[in-house]
């Protein structure tokens, strides 16, 4: 017997056919009845006025079309894990919407394109959702993102250039790919892949503490130095990845943008991680003032970069 | 699934919820019983609610305290059919 029903969820196999509830808050389930579920049928939740806030759990893999359709009240869509498969119109007709949070890695570099692919920049950097034309309140993708792929450096940042390094643990064809990124100025996020992810998650409390080279503010926007290429060392927050790696002086938009990683080989980017990892205990640093101050204070920086 | 079970389905899904929430879950629903490769005659009773969904979701709300029957749907399915056959005329009515 394959059909299950509690409540207001009516659910068949491992799909979520259709909710009814009147919860303003919804934790969406991933078992029912003992049945585990990972779908999310179409318009299984559209037309909830009630529905404000919105957890999607790690297990779901596929979300229907117009799955969260005209719910008029819907401001927060939390991912828990990786970004399922979205059907077309998922948040259309929703125009209070104004975040979707990726909780956790690890998001795929494919679905992240498919995110970006969706969105057009703008001239001030910022990406505007161009599939969902009803997401008026959504004011930008990243700021939305837990998981931010840009990050903003001033001008006075005191980096280390580490040109010389990155040649070196570069390869031939992985130095050309990379120089060709760069001269085309193609800005990619810096999205950790799943393996790199839980390999850092089984070694955290291994990891050297060391003194970071920046800690950067995503509120600086100042001009920068065109034309340079910057290597900061990568920050892991104890409870939430906050990755920091490579970063390009943009020169058109005030900007750094972060590149991928893996313009290395794998083992040239977990040596370089061993190398210059840096670990804090507690919740980002850029969204706690006090909790970056004690940072600011206990690694010695003389300023907020 | 017996048919007593697939009705229940149904008359859960157009029980309530607009009409265009309705036809996206007995879509999604007749793709998973195509999946789980269901009778012919079960994948076409969800067909023909979609069909005639306004007049499906009329008899689900007015069989309340009893359970949806096949009979029921068959005679949103005959009015769907007038209807559609009445605005054919008024369409025809209109041109020259």
């Amino acid at each position: 017997m394959l059909r299950t029903e509690n409540g207001a969820f009516l659910t068949l196999e491992d799909t979520i056919l259709s909710y009814s509830g009147q919860a303003s808050s919804l934790d969406i389930p991933a078992v029912q009845d003992g049945h585990p579920l990972s779908v999310i049928g179409k318009g299984a939740f559209g037309e909830s006025p009630s529905l404000n806030w919105v957890s999607i759990p790690r297990e779901i893999r596929r979300i229907g079309y117009e799955a969260f359709s005209g719910c008029d009240n819907l401001e927060t869509v939390v991912f828990n894990g990786a970004l399922p498969e979205l059907g077309g119109g998922l948040f259309s007709r929703c125009p209070k919407l104004k975040s979707i949070s990726l909780r956790s890695f690890p998001v795929s570099e494919e679905q992240y394109r498919q995110l970006r692919e969706n969105s057009s920049r703008m001239t001030d950097g910022r990406l505007v959702p161009e599939r969902f034309p009803d997401w008026p309140g959504l004011e930008s993708l990243e700021k939305a993102l837990d998981v931010k792929p840009y990050v903003h450096v001033p001008k006075t940042a005191d980096c280390v250039f580490r040109d010389r390094d990155l040649d070196r643990d570069m390869q031939d064809e992985d130095q050309r790919r990379f120089r060709e990124l760069i001269r085309r100025r193609v800005r990619t996020p810096c999205i950790p892949s799943v393996e790199e992810v839980n390999d850092l998650c089984t070694r955290r409390e291994n990891l050297p503490t060391v003194k970071p080279v920046a800690l950067l503010c995503a509120d600086d926007r100042q001009t920068v130095r065109e034309g340079r290429t910057v290597l900061l060392r990568p920050e892991i927050l104890i409870g939430r990845f906050y990755w920091q790696s490579k970063v390009e002086i943009a020169c058109d938009g005030q900007m750094y943008y972060l590149y991928q990683r893996n313009y290395l080989t794998a083992e040239a980017r977990m040596e370089y991680i061993r190398q210059n990892i840096c670990v804090f205990a507690g919740e980002t640093p850029l969204k706690d003032e006090r909790r970056a101050g004690e940072i600011y204070a206990k690694y010695q920086l003389s300023s907020i970069l | 699934m017996t048919d007593v079970e697939l009705l229940e389905y149904i008359r859960r899904i157009v029980r309530d919820g607009p009409e265009r929430k309705v036809r996206h879950v007995l879509t999604e629903l007749r793709e998973i019983l195509e999946r789980m490769s269901t009778p012919k005659e079960q994948i076409d009773l969800v067909n023909m609610t979609i069909l005639s969904l306004p007049e499906a979701m009329h008899e689900a709300r007015k069989a309340e305290g009893r359970p949806l029957t096949e009979r029921d749907l068959q005679i949103a399915a005959r009015r769907a059919e007038e209807r559609r056959r009445r605005e054919e005329e008024m369409r025809d009515y209109g041109r020259c």
